[in-house]
């Protein structure tokens, strides 16, 4: 993945900073430019998306590095995820992907001031005492893609070592856990979103197979990592039964559910903008001209009875392998909770509660506080 | 160079040149050809009153506006026309600049003439930096290339798109229908949209969905055209107008959405063999996302609540009812 970064842009303000260095030091014949930040926003910022995906730059911001993930609209559920955005944007090309819509720069930022990044993190865990929060960095990148570059894993592992009632998320679609196997910290949650091989090829280009993934993972299991899987988004293809049939064999063939932090189920869903932005840059792709409709929260997504039947699928057949991992649904309201699995949390705060219950009790390594409903109205 | 403009016009003067002295040469017109026939009873009763404007050229003259006059002249047999002589110091873009700006006086331009504009600039060679400050401005179309690029390809559709595109003053955004059509595709839908003289919005829609559906299927458009037999609907003496719209339209929903379209045609029949109170409304959100159906009752006085109340308990009621909420549970 990394050999996709054609160019790396470097702030005049950080050429300095430690992971500037760090990067620049592990970038070999990378071609490197320093800059004046404003002549390179105003350079860059009507390049076409698919060069900006090969181009990093190095900067830092004075905005939020942590913020609440901003989920959906009600009643659509959602699990109050905390989001790290020390980096932005993602040199892997997936079709679905709502970063092409969603960010207004078409490259990859990288931000040096993670000491402020640490101090949002601290300042979230002292607000609310007695939350468990789970912070993740893949919301708007992949979150080990660049990190045979920035080391920032290991960083943030060591970070969260030391903490208490919250863990790290890194979320990917690679096999790049080189860096956390190597110094595997608590409290770190690695996790792969997953689809099928037919799927990774046709609409996830520039990642991982999933036997890569599903080999990363093992190895991370190995040394004793907490992993988490995302089958988000599910997409509804020909034969899309036993295609997530036999991903989830394979997955079972190869980890043991008690290793298994959570697994996500996600319809695709997106914004209706990205379809003009994906009809352009994937002419060939079919996933939008599915029965889609336009959700209660504004975004494009299956007819209900389709969801529900494929969620209904795919979590008896994770059933059949645990009855206590902790499945949850990604925006998605609770009468679709109700037909899936026969209850549904009354709030985005239940959800989340639940989250907090599901670890004290499968995971004591965490050794978190007992969960106290209070401390999360 | 605004200044430089007006300078232009103070030192041109009007001549009155022979007709065969201006070559007939099309090279810079833009707007389409109208009918002359309102233009010739002026001329012949008050003369040419607004002067040609003419750039000299090898053998004479060449004409940068007033074609149609040009044309009326001829018509009538008239020796010479009146005319603004531009020098052949001015620059080309400059006279044609004023061209266009004596157009919009009488009316706006269309998305085809906004296209003949862009190729006649090109191919005087009219530098970017001059399109922008002038040109652009004045036709309203914003300072990017693609889109520039993309107006110009207007005029590589067939001549039915372009009409159908000048007929209807269709938007950019609306002309971009046509854009990843074969030109087979084109005069297909330009056919279905002047059988059913729909206008580009009810056309666009049409088109998206024989595109969606195409996609979806992996068939081409032209097949989704004779599989629902939309040209067949176009042309059926025994539907006026809106009913072929209608036809169409259901046709193409259906093939689009077919769970959703099934679906909403059982639940419609099963509210149609409830023969509801007239106080009560029966209704579901017809996208599915929501479950369950909403029942509203006006109450006016007792015996409505009685009418009701009998209506209600009835075994048919209860079982259409029951039926209907199955189906929006929506799970089979």
């Amino acid at each position: 993945m990394l050999n996709r970064i054609r160019k790396i842009y470097v702030d005049s303000s950080v050429v300095e900073d430690k992971l500037t260095i760090r990067v620049l030091e592990r970038a070999g014949d990378l071609p490197v430019r320093v800059v004046d930040k404003s002549d390179f926003t105003r350079y860059l910022s009507d390049v076409d998306i698919s060069k900006g995906k090969q181009i990093l730059f190095i900067t830092s911001t004075e905005g939020d590095l942590v913020r609440p993930c901003p989920g959906t609209l009600s009643p659509y559920l959602c699990c109050r995820y905390t989001t790290i955005n020390n980096q932005i944007h993602c040199p892997m090309d997936c079709t679905y992907c709502i970063l092409q819509d969603y960010l207004d720069r078409p490259y990859l930022l990288l931000y040096t001031n993670t000491n402020d990044l640490f101090k949002s993190v601290d300042k979230n865990l002292m607000d609310q005492p007695g939350r468990f929060f789970r912070f993740g960095t893949g919301e708007l990148t992949d979150s080990l893609v660049l990190d045979s570059l920035t080391l920032l894993s290991q960083d943030l592992s060591l970070f969260f070592s030391t903490k208490r009632n919250c863990l790290i998320e890194f979320k990917t679609k690679t096999d790049c856990v080189k860096n956390l196997v190597e110094n595997p910290q608590k409290n770190v949650v690695v996790s792969w979103s997953l689809n099928p091989q037919s799927i990774v090829n046709r609409e996830e280009f520039f990642t991982s197979s999933l036997e890569s993934r599903l080999e990363a993972a093992r190895m991370c299991q190995e040394r004793g990592l907490m992993l988490g899987f995302h089958f988000d988004p599910i997409l509804y293809v020909p034969d899309w039964e036993s295609l997530y049939q036999s991903v989830i064999d394979e997955l079972f063939s190869r980890i043991d559910p008690a290793s298994i932090v959570w697994i996500s189920l996600g319809t695709l869903r997106y914004p209706p903008n990205l379809k003009k932005v994906i009809q352009k840059r994937f002419p060939k792709t079919k996933i939008i001209y599915e029965e889609m409709i336009r959700g209660l929260d504004g975004k494009m997504r299956y007819i209900r009875p389709l969801r529900t039947a494929m969620f209904r699928k795919i979590y008896e057949l994770i059933r059949g392998y645990s009855d206590d991992l902790f499945v949850y649904l990604c925006m998605e309201p609770p009468w679709v909770w109700d037909d899936v699995m026969g209850y549904h949390p009354e709030s985005n705060e239940e959800l989340d509660l639940w989250f907090a219950r599901s670890l004290y009790k499968r995971f004591p390594r965490l050794n978190m506080d007992e969960p106290a409903g209070d401390a999360y109205k | 160079m605004v200044i430089k403009i007006k300078k232009d016009c103070k030192a041109m003067k009007i001549n009155e040149i022979p007709l065969k002295k201006i070559e007939r040469d099309l090279f810079f017109r833009f707007s389409s050809p109208l009918p002359l026939e309102a233009l010739k009873r002026s001329v012949r009763e008050s003369g040419i009153t607004n002067p040609l404007f003419l750039v000299p050229s090898n053998s004479g003259y060449r004409i940068v506006a007033g074609f149609n006059r040009f044309r009326v002249a001829e018509e009538l047999k008239m020796k010479s026309v009146p005319a603004w002589i531009f020098s052949d110091r001015v620059p080309l873009e400059r006279s044609f600049y004023m061209a266009v700006l004596e157009h919009l006086v009488c009316r706006n331009l269309n998305m085809v003439e906004k296209a003949r504009i862009v190729r006649i600039l090109k191919r005087i060679g009219c530098s970017e930096e001059y399109m922008k400050e002038f040109f652009l401005p004045l036709l309203d179309i914003p300072e990017n290339r693609v889109v520039i690029e993309e107006i110009e390809n207007i005029l590589s559709y067939p001549d039915s798109v372009q009409n159908y595109i000048e007929r209807y003053n269709l938007s950019l955004k609306m002309s971009r229908m046509f854009k990843e059509m074969s030109s087979e595709e084109q005069e297909l839908f330009i056919e279905i949209a002047d059988l059913l003289q729909i206008r580009g919005v009810e056309l666009s829609e049409i088109v998206t969905m024989c595109s969606e559906v195409s996609k979806r299927e992996g068939i081409s458009v032209q097949r989704v055209v004779a599989d629902l037999s939309l040209l067949k609907i176009c042309r059926c003496d025994e539907m006026n107008r809106q009913e072929k719209i209608d036809t169409i339209k259901r046709g193409l929903k259906e093939r689009r959405f077919p769970n959703l379209f099934k679906w909403n045609e059982q639940l419609n029949k099963l509210r149609k063999g409830m023969t509801l109170p007239h106080n009560v409304e029966l209704s579901w959100d017809s996208q599915m996302e929501r479950p369950g159906v909403e029942l509203k009752l006006r109450l006016v006085s007792m015996s409505n609540y009685n009418d009701f109340k009998e209506w209600i308990s009835s075994g048919r009621i209860k079982e259409n009812l029951n039926k209907m909420i199955e189906i929006l549970a929506g799970v089979e």
